[in-house]
């Protein structure tokens, strides 16, 4: 029987046994569907989530649309399945396919991964092993199609390097086509030959044609350059339009990229420069656009930094004006106390009030100079009586534990603060204030100053969460917090070299998936992995690396400068800050390396 | 003015609940740039109602939804609309005004007639013959709700037969009526369950409610 028959047979009959159904079908508004034969190139776009997790990913629509305008190609997705249906179609031997033409993964000619973050990677190979694709990219044969990586989470690609024929860094829309385009020219070559010729595209990593051991004295033999949009697109508009309920089931336009802010902790605010914003009206087309199209009445506006766009008060006048027109609700997530002024609240006042979220990341003044994030106390409780006199009664806080230097003090900080803020805000709601509280571990994570840093042992957590647990307790505050295991993970996975591809190996071979999931977390299968390996976790994680050694993502150029980042280390510890790019240029490099006027580039003046 | 669709859920959308249908019908609304009224208070809802719930699974050819719009538009514009919003799997056989102050159609309906189609189409009449007279002879069908309740199947089937004419793959050879209110609904997935199937062998279509 052909295949596609068979799946077909399958999703008639046995589909309608496991949990949401509706995740592995497809067929929602504005779906793309073409003529599998008439068409010369097939991608499918992976992500290794289940579909409510993955449907809303940006970059998996901004390339679902690139590849899909072009008349040579079609773009199709596919979704990680949930635990009952991986059983059902182990059992019933049906291959991972497609949502929109069903057909199986391992006939298209290229699979493109996103992987916005670590958590990700043994689901990433759990979907090749269920394509029927070798995991290893050294196991390959000729007919498998070419495996393919980029997101946020490949700016450090080693540790996944033994599973994808080759890594996009920087942002995919500016070299979809560039891979599409090459894998076209050279149709008729080897699988190793195609390879080849994607590592000569600008941006793209093959690791296997790397010869990036080879130490010189300048440092690594291979460079390679991230890429970036030097203009934003205009957004999509065309949005698929789920036919399940999915996480953030709304509209989103991205209206701005990159944040000017530089906290010392912050990865994507250093991967992501220069800020590039979208012009008002481009947002406000886009917001008026998308509604028709897609009829969802929910719009939130997205960057790492919201209240930081230029023209955000005018943006959220013409927003305002949208939402009486069409009956929407907006949201801002990602607001910056220091630009969100009486300005905006005013602005906000007839939005419907759910969470405010501020996120001070530490307790005292000093260690917030110290990571960069400078927001005064004052100033804080200033924001907290505002927009609690606006009507806001639930707040979020969010923090940041596991800094180098840090002390007990610094703990009963956060609690401090945490009073302070629940008092001022209980003095006007008259004690009605909600308060959630968040508690993070620093990761020093890959290309940003604290990239050096060690992470803080389990003791050390344990004992800093138990402070917290009973300070806030004592205040009626809810807390949560992550499990030190998982965020041990999460530090080997974004901080590994080429060695933590076996680790991935080993732990997936024994059963590791949906690591980000309470139900897919397996601490005892990573430690038993780790043993197997015998992997010495203080060169990993517990020791601050050294200053003068390669670490293993640094010939992936972001465009900033090592030397910028050791001396934001440095500055971490005497608590000198650096100011915002718009303030003041601190020459991290970027504009030079880039090629680029900054603040041009943010005007989208290029 | 409230209007009131006829249309057939099918093989496309089986697998959408109906709350999520209800959201289809929001979307596709805004789509054609119809507005839909609003409820008043805290949290204006859109005035969407739908008919007897569809289970998750099953097909349909009969189902309704009564919808709000704050302005008049003739039924001749909504007819061309419409459609071309809507999903693949929601097709529209009829659009009537209705009074404002109609009942709604949960209170409209008292039975529903089921259709089921078996994947595999070898099977033996004569033995679902038999088993449809064994369970019918039953007083008590019991059988158990997801909240773990227990309660009695049998006096919510008005009818069960088999066609022996027409045994292929395109008919729907097992009929059934079943009891179809808003607190005493016949699930015709139970009945089959009842005569010893599995979810994976049949599809069931409800055919009419009246």
């Amino acid at each position: 029987m052909d295949i596609r028959n068979e799946i077909s047979r399958f999703i008639d009959r046995d589909l309608v046994t496991v949990q949401k159904p509706g995740r592995y079908v497809g067929g929602e508004f504005n779906q793309v569907t073409k003529d599998w034969d008439s068409i010369r190139f097939h991608a499918a776009l992976a992500f290794p989530d289940i579909y409510d997790i993955g449907f809303p990913n940006l970059g998996l629509a901004a390339l679902y649309n690139i590849i899909n305008n072009r008349s040579d190609s079609l773009a199709e997705r596919v979704f990680a399945p949930w635990f009952d249906m991986e059983d059902l179609l182990r059992d019933k031997k049906i291959p991972l396919f497609s949502l929109e033409s069903r057909t199986p993964i391992s006939i298209f000619d290229l699979i493109c991964f996103t992987l916005p973050y670590e958590t990700l990677y043994t689901n990433a190979l759990n979907m090749l092993d269920l394509s029927g694709i070798p995991v290893l990219t050294g196991r390959r044969q000729e007919s498998d199609p070419i495996i393919i990586a980029g997101g946020h989470a490949t700016y450090n690609p080693e540790p996944m390097h033994a599973f994808f024929d080759a890594f996009v860094i920087g942002e995919g829309e500016i070299v979809i086509n560039e891979i599409i385009d090459c894998m076209l020219e050279n149709s008729a070559k080897s699988r190793c030959e195609k390879m080849h010729e994607l590592s000569t595209i600008s941006g793209i990593y093959v690791p296997s044609f790397s010869t990036k051991n080879i130490k010189s004295k300048s440092g690594n033999t291979l460079s390679v350059k991230k890429r970036f949009l030097r203009k934003l697109d205009q957004p999509i508009q065309n949005y698929l339009v789920p036919n399940i309920s999915v996480v953030h089931d709304r509209i989103a336009i991205e209206i701005m990229r990159g944040c000017s802010r530089g906290c010392r902790f912050c990865q994507a605010g250093m991967v992501m420069r220069p800020v590039r914003e979208l012009d008002r009206e481009n947002v406000t087309e886009a917001i008026k656009e998308s509604i028709i199209r897609t009829g969802i009445s929910e719009v939130s506006l997205l960057s790492l930094s919201t209240s930081d766009h230029s023209q955000i008060s005018d943006i959220l006048d013409d927003v305002n004006q949208l939402s009486e027109d069409y009956q929407i609700d907006f949201s801002l997530p990602s607001l910056r106390i220091e630009s969100f002024d009486q300005n905006l609240m005013d602005r906000m006042e007839s939005k419907r009030k759910g969470n405010f979220t501020i996120a001070p990341e530490a307790g005292s003044d000093r260690q917030r100079a110290s990571i960069n994030k400078p927001i005064p106390k004052q100033d804080m409780l200033e924001t907290v009586k505002e927009i609690c006199s606006k009507g806001w009664n639930n707040i979020k806080l969010y923090f940041m534990i596991g800094f180098p230097g840090e002390t007990d003090q610094d703990i009963y900080g956060i609690i401090d603060l945490c009073r302070e803020i629940k008092e001022t805000g209980n003095r006007i709601t008259k004690g009605r204030l909600k308060l959630h509280v968040s508690i993070n571990t620093l990761i020093p994570k890959s290309h940003t100053p604290y990239q050096w840093a060690p992470v803080e042992k389990k003791d050390v957590v344990d004992h800093k969460y138990s402070i917290l647990r009973d300070g806030l307790r004592k205040l009626k505050i809810q807390i949560n917090y992550p499990d030190y295991d998982l965020i041990m993970l999460e530090a080997l996975l974004s901080r590994g070299d080429r060695h933590i591809s076996n680790l991935i190996y080993n732990a997936w071979e024994k059963g590791a998936k949906f690591d980000a999931w309470n139900e897919g977390f397996a601490r005892k299968i990573w430690h038993d992995a780790i043993n197997d390996l015998g992997l010495d976790l203080d060169d990993y994680l517990y020791q601050e690396r050294d200053p003068h050694q390669q670490l293993p993502w640094d010939f992936i150029d972001t465009g900033i400068e090592k030397s910028f980042l050791k001396s934001e280390y440095f500055k971490s510890t005497t608590g000198d800050l650096t100011p915002g790019c718009f303030e003041k240029c601190s020459a991290c490099g970027v504009n030079q390396n880039l090629l680029i006027d900054c603040a041009k580039a943010r005007m989208g003046d290029v | 003015m409230r209007i009131r669709i006829g249309y057939k859920k099918e093989v496309p959308l089986r697998f959408t609940s109906a709350l999520d249908i209800q959201k289809i019908w929001e979307r596709s609304f805004r789509r054609s740039e119809l507005k839909i009224s609003y409820s008043q208070g805290f949290h204006p809802q859109p005035k969407i109602q739908l008919g007897l719930p569809l289970p998750l699974g099953f097909i349909s050819d009969d189902e309704q939804v009564d919808i709000w719009l704050e302005e008049e538009v003739s039924i001749q514009e909504l007819t061309s609309m419409i459609p071309p919003n809507l999903p693949d799997g929601i097709s529209i056989t009829s659009i009537n005004t209705i009074e404002q102050d109609q009942n709604p159609l949960v209170t409209t309906i008292s039975v529903s007639e089921y259709g089921v189609k078996f994947w595999d189409t070898e099977f033996d009449l004569k033995s679902l013959q038999s088993c449809i007279e064994n369970l019918l002879v039953q007083e008590e069908i019991i059988r158990t709700k997801r909240n773990n309740k227990q309660y009695n199947l049998r006096p919510l089937i008005s009818d069960l037969n088999v066609r022996s004419n027409q045994v292929n793959d395109e008919v729907f050879p097992l009929q059934m009526t079943l009891v179809s209110k808003q607190n005493q609904m016949g699930r015709a997935d139970e009945v089959m369950f009842a005569l010893g199937y599995e979810l994976n062998q049949f599809l069931i279509k409800r055919v009419k409610s009246y």
